[in-house]
């Protein structure tokens, strides 16, 4: 018997196995959702009480354990209410980043395409996140989601062409992030 | 595909997404169409700084050493709710599904338990074909592959297919890793007109337009290339670019049964449910595949896929190699298609340059 099984049973021992196991799934997850460490520890302490409490509801059968935890960590980060959001996030700041190189990655680049991320909306955040930092195919996420396979792949597709417009022209980046920001 | 609404398809095509049949005409419109190769490096060059990106984000960052410290006292006031009481999206998935999938589980679980035990596990399996593909890759002779390909576009999975009819076709390429030279000719396997052609003679590229997939062609576009370019073409045996490297990666989600093939040699089959990394549904649509391998070499012998909507089942994809040999490297192949007769080569030059 796995630890799933036995914690489905009530073991704490296998609980604890599957905290160590899963912990910074859903810790890097929540912080690429949230933006902040302090936020990824609450999500983490929230997720996994979640997890205690709906484990019987997880069927092996019908998906793998990781997605069904992909799914609880989403539906929290989704609901969270994110203040760094109106801390942090300025349009001055958007217009202070210089422009991106056109080749190669370095520290600027990075930070460009951080801040263009943590522009996007919750929802775009969550395909981009899904995809290139968990690399789930597009049926994974749009399991996950609980979203069409047709909407994964057009939020993919805006998500991209937000990014690209933000690092690209950044001169320019006012209305696609203030969008994006205050739906 | 068209040009004036491109990055949906190469999104999917960079993210291996496609249907063969999709991924095809997206390959036979790129050997075309320059725009569309420049958008497509811009496109992969964002998403590996976007990954990039996102891995440097969280690569330092882990939870506090207390975090379980804190977590435990919260749990032990926490109930887990009795299990399969309340509705979870697993359990409103089943019950959605209901009766029909109980009964095809069972059915299958049937099937299977009557089966002999296979001493011969999927991972062996998997590991010992794609052991003997990359030796025939790399003892430097020529690649020959016949292929008996059935799809149904309107019967996959996929939400964004290409509505049509039914087609069977047969296909038949060459491959030389060590030149870099390819071909694929694809026929109607009624008419056995040509449907489409692409390749490379290490030089120029060869392709039929991408509007011309559904019907006969006569007309093949050469393209000058790069002569540095790694082979554009891989040899697929079955559905799906790097399909094989996935299943073996996912290989205790196979099921092996050892069975007898259409001619009656051994034959161990491998079943996956839900092929597309084990989702079991997406929009109330489940898939399923059966891969058939030789028992005695390994070779890949063919593939049957199948979506379940509203708890029926349909084939949508089959794949059966007719040819699977490696020919000298010194071997006669018409690379220019100059063996092939009907069809008129259009010499195009390459915008992209």
């Amino acid at each position: 018997m796995n630890p799933i099984q036995r914690a489905q049973q009530g073991d704490p021992d296998a609980f604890a196995v599957l905290f160590e196991q899963y912990k910074n799934l859903v810790y890097k997850t929540a912080y690429l959702m949230l933006g902040s460490a302090a936020d990824a520890e609450d999500a983490l302490q929230e997720v996994f009480v979640r997890v205690h409490r709906s484990l019987g509801d997880y069927d092996p059968r019908k998906g793998a354990f990781t997605t069904w935890l992909y799914r609880v960590t989403l539906n929290y980060c989704l609901n969270h209410r994110r203040q760094w959001r109106f801390d942090l996030l300025s349009f001055n700041t958007l217009l202070k980043t210089p422009a991106a190189p056109k080749s190669g990655i370095d520290l600027a680049e990075e930070e460009s395409i951080r801040q263009a991320i943590r522009a996007l909306s919750d929802k775009l955040r969550a395909v981009v996140v899904l995809r290139y930092y968990s690399e789930l195919s597009y049926s994974e996420i749009s399991d996950i989601l609980n979203i069409p396979l047709g909407t994964v792949k057009s939020r993919l597709d805006l998500a991209m062409k937000s990014l690209r417009h933000a690092l690209a022209e950044p001169s320019d980046v006012c209305n696609p992030i203030k969008q994006e920001v205050y739906p | 595909m068209t040009c004036d609404q491109p990055s949906t398809q190469l999104y999917a095509f960079l993210d291996n997404e496609l249907t063969p049949p999709e991924r095809a005409r997206v390959q036979t419109h790129l050997q075309t169409c320059a725009n569309c190769r420049v958008e497509l490096a811009q496109l992969s060059s964002l998403q590996k700084r976007v990954q990039s990106t996102l891995h440097h984000q969280v690569a330092a960052v882990q939870p506090s050493d207390n975090a379980w410290h804190n977590l435990a006292p919260r749990l032990q006031s926490v109930s887990p709710l009795p299990q399969s009481t309340h509705g979870g999206i697993f359990v409103k998935r089943t019950l959605f599904v209901g009766a029909t999938v109980a009964v095809l589980v069972f059915a299958l679980l049937a099937v299977w338990m009557t089966q002999n035990a296979n001493p011969v596990s999927a991972q062996e399996i998997l590991d010992r074909s794609a052991q003997i593909q990359q030796t025939a890759q790399t003892q430097g002779g020529i690649q020959h592959l016949q292929s008996k390909i059935y799809f149904n576009p309107e019967a996959a999975p996929s939400v964004e297919q290409t509505p049509g009819e039914a087609r069977t076709t047969l296909w038949e390429s060459y491959h030389d890793f060590a030149n870099n030279k390819a071909r694929t000719v694809i026929r109607d396997s009624n008419t056995n007109q040509i449907t489409e052609i692409v390749g490379t003679d290490g030089s120029n590229l060869y392709s039929t337009k991408s509007e011309q997939g559904e019907g006969a062609v006569s007309v093949v576009y050469r393209t000058p290339q790069a002569t540095d370019v790694a082979l554009p073409f891989p040899v697929k045996r079955i559905d799906g670019q790097d399909a094989f490297e996935q299943m073996r990666q996912d290989a205790q989600n196979a099921r092996v049964t050892q069975e007898q093939w259409e001619d009656g040699r051994a034959i161990y089959v491998l079943r996956t449910e839900d092929a597309n990394n084990n989702i079991a549904m997406q929009n109330g649509v489940s898939t399923s595949s059966a891969i058939y391998f030789d028992a005695n070499t390994y070779q890949v012998l063919g593939q049957d896929s199948y979506a379940t909507r509203n708890g029926q089942t349909t084939l949508y994809y089959s794949n059966r190699i007719l040819l699977d040999e490696t020919l000298p490297a010194d071997a006669a192949i018409a690379w220019d298609l100059t063996d092939i007769g009907g069809i008129r080569i259009v010499d195009e030059s390459n915008n992209n340059k």
